[in-house]
C-alpha cells in the first residue's frame, strides 16, 4: 500500500481494480464447479 | 436423497472449490450404513444404529447446512433481478427491501428443500411435514441470512456502495456473503441436530 499516495488513491484505484481481479477467477470458477459436481451427478445417476 | 442432486451443484456456485471438495468428501459416498461402521469400530455419540444413516457429526452439520444455504443461494440468484423488476422500499430503503424480498424468497425455497429432504427420510407426506420443514428452516436460513447481510452490509454502507448485478463484482461479493451465511448457520445447524429438531442427513 505504500506505493500509493494516500487512502482516497488505494480505495479509489486500487481496491476496485483488486475486486474485478478477484471476481474474474472466482465467479468462473464457481461456475465452472458447479458444472462440474452436476456432471458428476448426472453420469452417476445414469450409471446406476 | 434426490434433492441433493440439487443442493451440491448450486453450492459450488459459491463455494468453488471447497463446494467440489466437500461434495468429493460427503456428496458421492452418501450416508454409510451401520453395519459397515459398526464393525470398524463400536458406535459412539455419532452415530445411529439399526440401519439409520450414520456419519461423524460435523459432515452431518455440513451437510444439513449446505442444504439450507442451496434454498438461500437459489433465492439469490434470482432475487436481484426479480427486485429490478418490481422494485419497493422497506423503512424508506430500497436495500431494505431487496433483503426483504431475498429473505422471503430463501424461506420458500429453503422450506421447499427442506421438505424434499425430509419427505423421504420421514416416509410422510402433507401439511404435518412442511411444517416441520418451515420449523427447522427458520432457524437455519435465519441465521444464514444473519451472516450474508452483516457481509453486505459492509459492502453496501461502508466499502463499495449498491453494486448492479449486471457486474461481475456483484456475484463475487454475494459469493462471499455466502460464505459468511455458512458460518453463520453452522453452528446453528450443530445445535439443531443435536436437540434433535433437525433430522442429521
Amino acid at each position: 500500500m505504500s506505493r500509493f499516495n494516500d487512502r482516497e488513491e488505494f480505495v479509489n484505484e486500487a481496491l476496485p481494480a483488486w475486486l474485478h481481479l478477484l471476481s474474474s477467477v472466482f465467479v468462473p470458477l464457481g461456475i465452472i464447479s458447479a458444472g462440474f459436481v452436476a456432471l458428476t451427478l448426472r453420469a452417476a445417476h445414469h450409471s446406476r | 436423497m434426490k434433492v441433493m442432486q440439487y443442493v451440491w451443484p448450486i453450492n459450488a456456485l459459491w463455494a468453488g472449490f471447497f463446494g467440489l471438495s466437500v461434495y468429493w468428501k460427503l456428496g458421492r459416498m452418501g450416508p454409510r450404513s451401520a453395519s459397515t461402521v459398526s464393525a470398524a469400530k463400536p458406535p459412539g455419540k455419532n452415530m445411529k444404529m439399526m440401519g439409520e444413516p450414520v456419519r461423524p457429526l460435523w459432515q452431518s452439520v455440513t451437510t444439513g447446512t449446505l442444504h439450507c444455504g442451496a434454498g438461500c443461494s437459489m433465492a439469490d440468484l434470482v432475487g436481484p433481478f426479480i427486485f429490478r423488476a418490481l422494485p419497493f422500499m422497506v423503512a424508506g430503503s430500497m436495500v431494505f427491501g431487496e433483503w426483504t424480498l431475498d429473505y422471503l424468497l430463501a424461506l420458500a425455497t429453503g422450506v421447499t428443500f427442506q421438505y424434499a429432504a425430509l419427505s423421504p427420510m420421514l416416509g410422510q407426506t402433507g401439511l404435518p411435514i412442511w411444517w416441520r420443514a418451515l420449523k427447522v428452516d427458520f432457524w437455519s436460513l435465519s441465521a444464514w441470512q444473519i451472516g450474508m447481510y452483516g457481509w453486505m452490509a459492509l459492502v453496501i454502507f461502508v466499502w463499495f456502495g449498491p453494486i448492479e448485478p449486471s457486474r461481475i463484482e456483484f456475484w463475487f461479493l454475494m459469493q462471499v456473503a455466502m460464505a459468511c451465511g455458512f458460518f453463520t448457520a453452522y453452528p446453528m445447524n450443530w445445535l439443531l441436530i443435536r436437540l434433535g429438531i433437525k433430522t442429521a442427513m
